[in-house]
């Protein structure tokens, strides 16, 4: 259908409602405690603080039993900090990525009050690798982390041909309401603060 | 303080002891109870089943009686009709008639947030679980809904409740889960409104209570007939009944 | 090609679903969890019920701005080159999306969740026409296998229980007889639908928010089974409800702070993708946009049940309904089943076909206090009880007794004289006579029965 006629449709007469304006609620507190406590309960986890980043990825890594792949952000700085047993991911079909043990991304923002994480096209330019990969170690900066999800989406691009908020690992309850990790994408998702 | 009795048709005909109790409770409390005989029906069960124009008729002759006057009633459905949902009904409302809706309150209600009753002098030494009615709680805001996390402490007549002499007051699993009448739903869907009777009934009868208390005699006479028909379970006392025991 | 509204048969279906009283137990307990992890996700927001009101207010002005919105939408969703596409009703969407697979020579469809494609009735068309559609929600996929419709918009299999799952596994996927383990059923479907989303061709999707401000879709799983049908195959076709479309991405924000926790309790979703065209490094990577009518329109501009559209299908108010919770989704016969889609239903498929739906209900109110948009869903189902007794489709039985019950209870001297009778006739109620008073009978005890009213006992005692 033609999209004039189609909006005509819904065309109405007299003043719209007004919007609301930007939602002024809850000033939620920036702290990693909260946001690991949140990760917690949404089946993810962070890294002990008291870890040093570096090990604690080259650990992982060492321990995947399998391919390991970082996507671009995540692999320039596992490549500055000398990390070694992972492939950069490359170019090619998305599918390639279907036998990844363990995925390194880099999220540019971390949420306390939802545990959710931010990937752009720019540090996930190729998407699949975050949803094949069986596992995901995320590296985000210790200073990227703000208190509520409207701050989180206030600085997400309004550019780029994606961008993703990704919360705990996949999971599903459609089996009797029974929590089930790892329906589709990844069965664990760990974040180290770098 | 003069206060028109508001006695809903079925518990003028089937539980006149809650509307006794009513008076003695609102007479306790230093009011003059007058009852107007003329009085039947609010009209609710038409409304719900959408006849608004059966329901209206009904509704103008209500306002007509309680024209101007303080209105009380021991039911919060009811209440909640004239309340509530007096203007879907095509009526032509004047100023006096908003007044006498406004002006019409359930029991207790009225005694704590009208005439800041506290406590009223009553003996009750029992267990006494308590339906939280739908349209008491969620039409008429008495009370904090389940759902809600705006707060606004518990209900008038919980309030009250918890003051009787020898009273324990519990509450079911579900605080407040609709008890499955609903009106002509209780026949019309009579598996479904009988199932959540049962539920409800069970969950009752887990707190140990000796009694199932509430604001309405309409989900007590659903809840105390399924009772029946089992044949066991705590038997229903309206709230009116409870404070006006000694 | 789609077959003709089933008219709801609420109260047999119902009938059929409580006949078994322990799965009527289990069910409402299932989902009376979900209400609970709501309560307490709600709880845990201190902002809760003003970003509620927030949201009321923010659907009511896009529902006064939808041609605005989409114009703002398109404009930046083609820049970012997705093709965008308007669709008056299910039959045009259908024609659409199956226009779309046939050039692109596409085969094998891998699907996420849509209600949308359910109402549309698309799956059914095109498995009529020869493509491999394949459900990759887990509880869509069950109920896809066992060839039935979900039976609520969050959680589409709560019906059916693990070792029902474990045998139609067993059957259709190869488990073990008697595996009913709920991860190593769901692990299975897992392995089988990587297969099938390595071997797609094209993924179509639902749309949770489209943002006129980047011309992006918004779509929200905790699987991640809308990510793998996006990142995977070379062509993407979104399928959109006029509603679904907010000015800013701030807005978008606001939805997303309320959705997940009204639905399940989870504070955001697992992933909340927003997809703004095709990736430029996938060479061909094709990105289609379906906007979809489809009765929305005359829903708007219908003044007393337009909020309905509101709607941001969190399913909420399914939890929360006890009757939903004891009849089950089928029973309503809809693609909604519940409060909302006992509201929806009237203005979608016509008040004649769906009649049943509105008095499906005790009114209790519980939905309208969960609903994260406030949608007063309680007083809408009201609302259409008017309008239905007002077109003549309550039943005439009931409008009758209505009528007589209006006329005998303004007449207060005929009314006490027939409550007098009522009284020592009363007994007689249970004999066998055919009557509503049966249905309440067959279920509840008779009451004790005063000898006196309490108008008479106060003319007594007051003179």
């Amino acid at each position: 259908m033609d999209e004039a006629a189609f909006l005509a449709r819904f065309r109405r007469d007299g003043a719209p409602a007004p919007h609301p304006g930007r939602f002024a609620g809850h000033a939620w507190e920036a702290s990693w405690e909260g946001f690991a406590r949140v990760l917690a309960g949404v089946g993810g986890s962070l890294a002990d603080a008291a870890q040093e980043p570096r090990a604690a990825v080259q650990a992982a890594i060492d321990l995947a039993g399998g391919r390991v792949v970082a996507a671009p952000a995540a692999g320039e700085r596992l490549a500055a900090a000398g990390v070694s047993g992972w492939e950069p991911a490359g170019n090619g079909a998305p599918g390639r990525f279907a036998d990844v043990q363990l995925g390194i991304l880099w999220a540019e923002l971390a949420v306390a009050e939802n545990a959710a994480l931010l990937f752009t096209a720019e540090s996930l330019p190729e998407r699949s690798l975050a949803f094949l990969a069986e596992r995901l170690l995320v590296l985000v900066p210790a200073g990227a982390l703000v208190g509520g999800m409207a701050e989180g989406v206030a600085r997400a691009p309004r550019h780029g041909h994606h961008h993703t908020w990704m919360s705990g690992p996949s999971k599903t309850a459609d089996i009797e309401q029974t929590l089930v990790i790892g329906a589709h994408g990844a069965k664990a998702l760990v974040v180290v603060r770098w | 303080m003069d206060v028109a009795l508001f006695v809903p048709c079925y518990v003028d005909q089937l539980y006149p002891r809650a509307g006794l109790a009513a008076a003695e409770v609102l007479e306790g409390c230093g009011c003059r109870v007058s009852f107007d005989a003329r009085q039947t029906c609010c009209g609710q069960p038409m409304a719900n089943c959408g006849c608004a124009s059966d329901a209206a008729r009904l509704a103008r002759r209500h306002l007509d009686l309680f024209r101007g006057k303080v209105t009380v009633s021991p039911s919060g459905s009811c209440v909640g009709m004239v309340r509530g949902h007096y203007q879907e009904l095509g009526l032509i409302l004047d100023d006096e008639d908003r007044r006498t809706i406004a002006n019409t309150f359930e029991l207790c209600e009225f005694l704590v947030l009208k005439m800041g009753v506290e406590r009223v002098a009553a003996r009750f030494p029992h267990k006494v679980s308590v339906q939280r009615s739908c349209h008491g709680l969620r039409e008429l805001g008495l009370g904090t809904p389940s759902e809600r996390t705006d707060g606004r402490g518990p209900s008038p007549a919980e309030r009250l409740l918890a003051g009787v002499d020898g009273l324990t007051l519990l509450v079911p699993e579900r605080a407040d889960e609709c008890c499955g009448f609903g009106g002509t739903f209780a026949v019309t869907e009579d598996e479904v409104s009988a199932r959540m009777g049962r539920d409800r009934c069970a969950a009752h009868a887990a707190t140990g209570a000796e009694f199932i208390t509430g604001s309405d005699w309409s989900c007590g006479m659903h809840l105390d007939g399924i009772r029946r028909k089992q044949g066991a379970g705590p038997p229903f006392i309206h709230v009116a009944e409870i404070l006006a025991s000694r | 090609m789609s077959s003709p509204p089933r008219i709801p048969a609420f109260h047999r279906d119902a009938g059929r679903f409580l006949a078994d009283d322990a799965r009527v137990g289990w069910h409402d307990q299932a989902l009376w969890h979900l209400r609970a992890k709501r309560d307490k996700a709600a709880a845990a927001t201190p902002d809760w019920e003003a970003l509620r009101d927030h949201a009321a207010a923010l659907k009511a002005h896009v529902l006064d701005q939808l041609p605005e919105l989409w114009t703002r939408f398109s404009a930046n969703a083609r820049a970012a080159g997705w093709t965008v596409h308007f669709a008056a009703d299910a039959a045009e969407m259908r024609a659409t999306v199956h226009g779309l697979l046939t050039a692109a020579g596409v085969r094998r469809v891998v699907k996420s969740k849509s209600m949308l494609s359910e109402e549309c009735g698309l799956n059914p068309h095109l498995e009529a026409h020869g493509f491999e559609v394949v459900d990759t929600d887990l509880g869509e996929r069950i109920v896809q296998l066992r060839h039935e419709p979900p039976s609520h918009i969050v959680v589409p299999a709560i019906h059916l229980k693990r070792a029902e799952v474990g045998e139609l596994f067993h059957r259709e996927l190869g488990t073990p007889a008697g595996l009913d383990d709920p991860t190593a059923l769901a692990h299975a479907a897992r392995a089988d639908l990587r297969r099938r989303f390595l071997a797609a061709e094209a993924g179509i999707t639902g749309v949770n928010i489209a943002v006129a401000e980047t011309g992006a879709m918004v779509v929200c799983t905790n699987e991640g089974n809308a990510d793998l049908g996006t990142a995977l195959p070379p062509l993407h076709i979104a399928v959109v409800g006029a509603e679904k479309v907010v000015p800013t991405l701030d807005d978008a924000g606001v939805l997303l702070r309320l959705l997940a926790r009204s639905a399940t309790g989870q504070p955001i979703t697992s992933y909340t993708t927003h997809l703004a065209g095709p990736d430029p490094r996938r060479p061909g990577h094709a990105c289609h946009l379906v906007v979809v009518d489809n009765g929305r329109s005359r829903l708007a501009a219908d003044e007393h049940h337009r909020r309905a559209l509101s709607c941001i299908r969190c399913g909420a108010c399914l939890n929360t309904c006890p009757v939903y919770r004891r009849a089950s989704g089928h029973a309503y016969g809809t693609v909604i089943p519940g409060p909302i889609g006992a509201v929806l239903a009237p203005a979608m498929i016509g008040t004649a076909a769906a009649r049943a739906l509105p008095f499906a209900s005790s009114l209790c109110g519980s939905c309208t206090q969960v609903c994260p948009v406030r949608i007063d869903l309680h007083d809408q189902l009201l609302a259409w009880r008017r309008q239905l007794a007002d077109e003549g489709l309550v039943p005439l039985s009931k409008r009758l007794a209505m009528r007589a019950g209006a006329w005998f209870l303004a007449h207060p001297r005929l009314f006490a004289a027939g409550g007098w009778l009522g009284r020592r006739l009363g007994f007689l109620a249970r004999l066998p006579i055919p009557g509503p008073h049966r249905l309440w009978l067959r279920h509840r005890g008779m009451p004790d029965l005063p000898a006196d009213s309490f108008r008479a006992q106060w003319k007594n005692r007051h003179g």
